[in-house]
């Protein structure tokens, strides 16, 4: 083929530039240490890599939002924390008040006390964020919760804020006040008293409510004869406790009760009983104590009810059994519960929970509570000539306990000294302890779904920061080869250049 | 007997003589225009004079100049004119791609994908709570910059099509001067041909000027026989001998007030002339098809931005009132935000209710974003995305295209140039080869001029 020196040339410049342009291509992308530096680069690759930028800057403003929406429920979470700690204080002062030591001075004081609880709760529930007023709901720019002589009046609203904190889910960050106003449940506190009676048979680990009786010895002095002491380790049941006694010659004759809740003690003197050597027996069988008559009743100690326990047990509804009717009226609605049958506090149970789902019949100590799931009011009685609802103790009206109503039911009793209504009152109270610490755990549950959120998102960056890079990024190793490459057939391409125009005939003419 | 004298003898070595100076000259001429461009080389047809018959045979006479011949080769010199003018189409497309993507932001700084990101960012930010004023604040100057994103480079394409309207322009004007030299050298060469002989120097200098052409445009010749090419574009003749139709380019807004731009000739009945292929063809496509195209996408994504925030922002009710517009305007160059929020972001709503703390329109209008609503295919982001991917193909299309197609046109030229270029080596051995014979034949009119010596002096 025929070659000349302006086509040589010309293929030459040609190479040496496709030759520097190649190689200043790879030194771009050894300085950007990015494979595309240009739309025309991988245009494919280039949409995915615009797509990724946008979902990595949707991911940050999520990892923004769960920051955000932790601040949130931080506040959220320990000002709950501080309400739950203020409701236990609350209950204990009440314990307190209705306990044996509660007297009109104290009663003074607690009055007081519960005002100041009560400001506390509000200044708690009143909190703000960065301005916003966190248990509101939607209505964050005033104050939820405000006092106006001594009523309590929600402002705020039920309304729940969402963050956007994934792609596709969105949290819910705030706890509207409306949530402490009504507890989740209505309830409706007994009263009476329908623990079983005692028997010769009833072990004396059920006494006392349950809590049994130590074992040891007591000291009986009847008249002025010499103290006896008896030994009760061994007794298992009442009866061993009182065939003890009666075998002991100590003077008196031990029996139950005629109330049929303690041990009687009769003999021909005064009868007075003592622990021995700081014991606790006499104290656990009631007998604690002196008597100026020949007969020496102890004290209630009865088992508690429950709900193994047989109707006929209960010495309060002797001559009552069979039970009637009990008239549950739950919004205008009514449901009447036949009790006819019933042998055992769990029939009851069985009969009303079949009859009114959600209705819960619930023992404390020697009462029944009613427990509606349903934040809902009800009432309870019989219809008329029935006396089946005061007998068990469950007359009576329940509504949500509301934490404030709490506050305000609590102070008028206390102002009015009354301690049964005080003790009402604490059932309510509970519901309202209970309630909070059901929202604590429901904030709890969300910032776990923070956390667990979080460590997605930032797995879920990790992995489109490594398909970006891996779509986006020179592997340095081949580029620099391929630049060493390109800058050798640059540098033999100059080379062959210098070289073939040097050569001539004319040199050799 | 005439002729078979030693003066017949001397006549032989003149010519010989004669021919190796002009074969000299002509080797000297090639090689002054080795580099020059669209130089074809040229040679000297060198022929035996016709003998003189005698009784005892043919006796050679010496030699006979014929003519001055031009290297040629139509055929490479077609394909060269073909593969430029498809490189010159694909470059210039990629050239102003490549304007496109400069305007839209580098790989690394995505002007519009960015600030479509801070803007929702922001939103985001606002719908959650705490929802305060400084929030609502960074979202009307998100929105600003999103807005001014757009104007910008609404404004920057525009006057890059401005731009490519005048480069059109002077393209033309280049292709008139162009087939102006034509046209003459056209009228030089029919001239020259008719005093005798192939003016091959001026038939370079046209060809030249037809390379030139063809970086512009596509084009077909045709050859008369007279030495005059006619020159056509799209099949619409141009040239004719010594005439020219000069072209021009005439602009006329469509109904949609898009300009559009033509290339036309002739007088009461202009001819439009639609390029196909060439510079020209890129240029025009470029200005009519490729910047009007991304402008309307850039107004279709302007367009649902605003039209799918405002739906949502009017709906809500925020303290400073009943929900009005965020943005104003229907396309890319009237984006805008409106001026009441501007002046008051407390109306930038989070909420239908009006409540401080509601935030449920605030999120809604943060996850537009990513959600396709009114009435397209396509999430905004998805929308810019295709904008931006089919940007990117064409881009690279044309890249490929013109870095394949300029390998073809070098080597093409390579070879017509190895086909009609001047060897300086091969003429300097012409030079020393003519030389000799120079000598040569000098050397033998000596001899005979020897011999006459012999005869005149030493024989009388």
């Amino acid at each position: 083929m025929r070659v000349t020196q302006q086509s040589l040339g010309n293929e030459l410049i040609f190479q040496i530039n496709r030759s520097f342009s190649r190689m200043s291509l790879y030194r771009l992308q050894v300085s950007s240490g990015k494979r595309i530096n240009s739309f025309a680069d991988d245009p494919r690759a280039l949409g995915t890599i615009k797509r990724f930028d946008a979902l990595e800057a949707q991911n940050k403003q999520h990892q923004r939002n769960t920051d955000a929406a932790r601040t949130y429920l931080e506040a959220t979470d320990s000002g709950l924390q501080d309400l739950s700690t203020l409701l236990s204080d609350f209950r204990a002062l009440l314990v307190q008040e209705t306990g044996p030591l509660a007297s009109d001075s104290t009663r003074a004081a607690a009055i007081n006390e519960v005002r100041g609880l009560r400001q506390s709760a509000l200044s708690l529930l009143n909190q703000q964020v960065e301005g916003s007023y966190i248990f509101a709901g939607y209505q964050t720019g005033r104050e939820p919760f405000s006092l106006v002589g001594d009523a309590v009046t929600y402002n705020g609203d039920a309304a729940v804020q969402e963050v956007q904190v994934g792609p596709t889910l969105r949290l819910a960050v705030n706890i509207p006040g409306s949530e402490f106003l009504g507890s989740n449940s209505a309830v409706l506190g007994g009263s009476g008293n329908l623990r079983p009676r005692i028997t010769g048979a009833t072990p004396l680990a059920d006494l006392n409510d349950g809590q049994g009786v130590s074992s040891g010895r007591i000291e009986v002095t009847s008249g002025v004869n010499l103290p006896v002491t008896i030994d009760l380790t061994g007794a298992v049941t009442v009866q061993d406790v009182l065939d003890t006694i009666n075998a002991s010659g100590a003077g008196v004759t031990a029996s139950i009760g005629p109330g049929e809740d303690g041990i009687r003690l009769t003999g021909a003197d005064p009868i007075s009983v003592k622990e021995v050597l700081g014991g606790s027996v006499a104290t656990d069988l009631g007998l604690l104590g002196s008597s100026s008559t020949t007969t020496l009743d102890g004290q209630n100690i009865q088992p508690a009810l429950s709900t193994a326990v047989a109707l006929a047990d209960v010495k309060a509804l002797d001559g009552t059994l069979p039970l009637g009717v009990l008239r549950f009226d739950i919004g205008g609605k009514v449901t009447d519960v036949d009790l006819s049958a019933a042998v055992t506090f769990d029939d009851i149970r069985a009969s009303v929970a079949a009859a009114i789902p959600g209705m819960d019949v619930q023992l404390d100590g020697g009462t029944l509570v009613l427990r509606y799931g349903q934040p809902a009011p009800f009432t309870v009685e019989s219809p008329s000539g029935d006396p089946t609802a005061s007998n068990l103790g469950v007359v009576g009206e329940a509504s949500p306990a509301r934490l404030f109503e709490v506050f305000a039911d609590v102070l008028s009793a206390l102002e009015a000294g009354d301690v049964g209504a005080v003790r009402q009152s604490m059932v309510e109270l509970q519901e309202v302890h209970q309630n909070v610490l059901t929202q604590l755990v429901t904030v709890g549950a969300r910032e776990t779904t923070l956390d667990q959120n979080e460590s997605l998102l930032l797995e879920r960056e990790q992995s489109l920061r490594l398909e970006r890079s891996r779509l986006e990024d020179a592997d340095l190793v081949d580029v620099a080869t391929r630049l060493t490459f390109a800058e050798q057939s640059y540098q033999a391409a100059l080379a062959a250049s210098a070289s073939v125009f040097r050569l001539s005939l004319l040199d050799y003419l | 007997m005439p002729g078979t004298g030693l003066f017949g003898a001397l006549d032989a070595s003149i010519s010989g003589m004669f021919s190796s100076r002009l074969a000299t000259q002509i080797a000297n001429h090639n090689i002054a225009n080795a580099n020059t461009p669209g130089y074809s080389r040229q040679s000297l047809r060198i022929s035996s004079a016709t003998p003189l018959i005698t009784t005892f045979g043919a006796i050679g006479r010496g030699t006979v100049v014929g003519s001055i011949e031009r290297a040629q080769s139509n055929f490479l010199q077609a394909q060269l004119v073909q593969q430029k003018v498809l490189y010159g189409n694909y470059s210039e497309l990629d050239n102003a791609l490549t304007s496109v993507e400069d305007i839209l932001g580098s790989t690394e700084n995505d002007r519009i994908g960015d600030a479509l990101n801070e803007f929702f960012g922001a939103y985001s930010d606002l719908a959650t709570p705490p929802m305060s004023d400084g929030k609502r604040q960074a979202v009307v100057s998100q929105a600003q910059r999103l807005s001014l994103q757009f104007r910008e480079i609404d404004q920057a394409l525009n006057s890059l099509e401005r731009d490519n309207r005048r480069a059109v322009s002077t393209s033309v004007d280049q292709v008139n001067l162009l087939l102006g030299k034509v046209a003459e050298f056209n009228s030089q060469i029919v001239a020259a041909s008719s005093r005798g002989g192939e003016p091959n120097d001026l038939i370079d200098q046209r060809g030249q000027i037809l390379d030139e052409l063809s970086n512009l445009t596509r084009f077909d010749l045709n050859t008369r026989t007279d030495g005059s090419v006619d020159v056509s574009i799209e099949g619409r003749a141009l040239v004719t001998r010594g005439h020219v139709n000069e072209l021009r380019v005439v602009e006329e807004e469509d109904l949609n007030g898009q300009v559009r731009q033509t290339v036309q000739f002739g007088g009461r009945n202009p001819i439009i002339i639609d390029f196909q292929s060439g510079q020209m063809a890129g240029r025009a496509n470029m200005t009519n098809e490729v910047i009007p195209k991304i402008r309307r996408q850039l107004d279709e994504l302007a367009k649902s931005i605003i039209d799918q925030v405002n739906s949502l922002h009017r709906q809500g009710v925020s303290s400073g009132g009943a929900g009005v517009d965020l943005f104003s305007g229907s396309d890319a160059s009237t984006f805008t935000v409106n001026q009441a929020v501007v002046n008051n972001p407390a109306l930038v709503v989070t909420g239908r209710s009006g409540d401080a703390g509601d935030n449920e329109l605030a999120l809604e209008i943060a996850a537009l974003a990513e959600s396709v609503a009114g009435g397209k295919d396509l999430s905004l982001n998805e929308q810019y995305n295709n904008l931006i991917v089919d940007l990117a193909t064409q881009r690279g299309s044309y890249r490929t295209l013109a870095e394949s197609q300029e390998t073809i046109v070098e080597s093409t030229r390579n070879r017509l140039e190895a086909d009609r270029g001047v060897n300086l080596d091969e003429e300097l051995a012409n030079l020393v080869l003519f030389q000799r014979s120079f000598e040569a034949n000098a050397r033998v009119i000596r001899i005979i001029d020897e011999m006459l010596d012999t005869v005149v002096n030493g024989m009388i």
